[in-house]
């Protein structure tokens, strides 16, 4: 029986990881819109990437656009390994759906 | 073991969220990546509609001031034409920007180069009109030779377009203008007009649609 990896398999980290896989590994995507697609608080996000970032699966970048500060985040290709391997446990503890 | 047996709270979730079961968790899934989905590509369907207005309207003056079904001169119907071709370019332009904005890498490349293209293409365009008017003297005939060499950029970048960002629509409307562009020539300087006023917006309705389904069929499989 496959296991869910505990990183992934909660409401807030789950969303997040499956936008920034959907950004693909090639690219990363502004934090605050990330935050408009999840429609999550900004402390809320960060302590959710923060977890991932733990864990390897996403690589936070800070730079600076013009004058502003701007955060970068991306999926890194350990997180995309292991959301696939999430993604496929899932779909087999349903029996296929 | 049932997937409800499977069923468990997250480890780990932050405070306020509550237990994760695992027909939630393809829910979240699904919801997310249809989400993901409509931000990051954008609405294509507004894009080909506006050019389909702006070619419906800026062929049609042309093609009036050339039948005489409208009271402009040749000039005055050709600065319309260029004044539907300017406000529909700067209208992709701002909505591509919004679309793009926050999102850099890979796909930023891509975008750069593929706007590149369009840009160097029509400014090589731009040089050729010269060459070609020194060739002619006939407004119709320069007229179509170098909508000809217009609509081969359109359709070429088209299909280039396509085959960069994996969209079947873009490629589809690239190989229909590059026949439509060849259909115009073949009808020659006095009916030109008439393919390109009547087949053009055609092509870009149809894209239009193909993209607002595209869009729709994501909305409802969230």
């Amino acid at each position: 029986m496959p296991e869910l990896d505990p990183v992934i398999h909660a409401e807030s980290r789950l969303r997040t990881i499956t936008v920034l896989n959907q950004v693909g590994e090639r690219d990363k995507i502004a934090f605050t819109k990330l935050r408009k697609i999840l429609e999550m608080t900004a402390g809320n996000l960060s302590t959710h990437l923060r977890k991932l970032e733990e864990a390897g699966y996403v690589e936070v970048t800070k730079t600076i656009e013009g004058r502003t500060p701007a955060t970068y985040v991306g999926i890194t290709p350990k997180g995309r390994a292991a959301y696939t391997a999430y993604r496929d446990a899932l779909n087999e503890l349903l029996g296929g759906a | 073991m049932t997937p409800q047996s499977q069923d468990r709270p997250a480890e780990g979730g932050s405070p306020g969220e509550g237990p994760l079961d695992l027909h939630a968790a393809l829910r979240l899934v699904n919801q997310a990546e249809t989400r993901a989905r409509q931000e990051l590509h954008g609405n294509d369907g507004l894009i080909y509609l506006i050019w389909g207005l702006a070619w419906l309207v800026g062929y049609g003056t042309l093609h009036g001031s050339r039948f005489a079904w409208l009271p402009l001169a040749s000039g005055q119907a050709l600065a319309i034409h260029g004044g539907c071709i300017l406000a529909a370019l700067v209208s992709t332009v701002v909505l591509v920007s919004r679309q793009n904005r926050g999102i850099r890498g890979h796909s930023s490349y891509l975008g750069a180069m593929y706007g590149g293209g369009w840009a160097l293409g029509f400014l090589t365009m731009g040089c050729l009109g010269g060459v070609v008017g020194a060739m002619t003297g006939d407004f119709w005939l320069r007229s179509m030779a170098l909508n000809g060499i217009a609509i081969l950029i359109v359709g070429l970048m088209y299909m280039a377009g396509g085959a960069m960002f994996n969209d079947r629509n873009q490629a589809v409307l690239g190989i229909w203008f590059l026949v439509v562009n060849i259909v115009s020539l073949l009808a020659g300087p006095l009916h030109f007009l008439t393919v390109l006023a009547v087949l053009g917006p055609l092509g870009f309705f149809g894209g239009a649609v193909a993209g607002t389904v595209r869009r729709r069929r994501l909305r409802a499989g969230a």
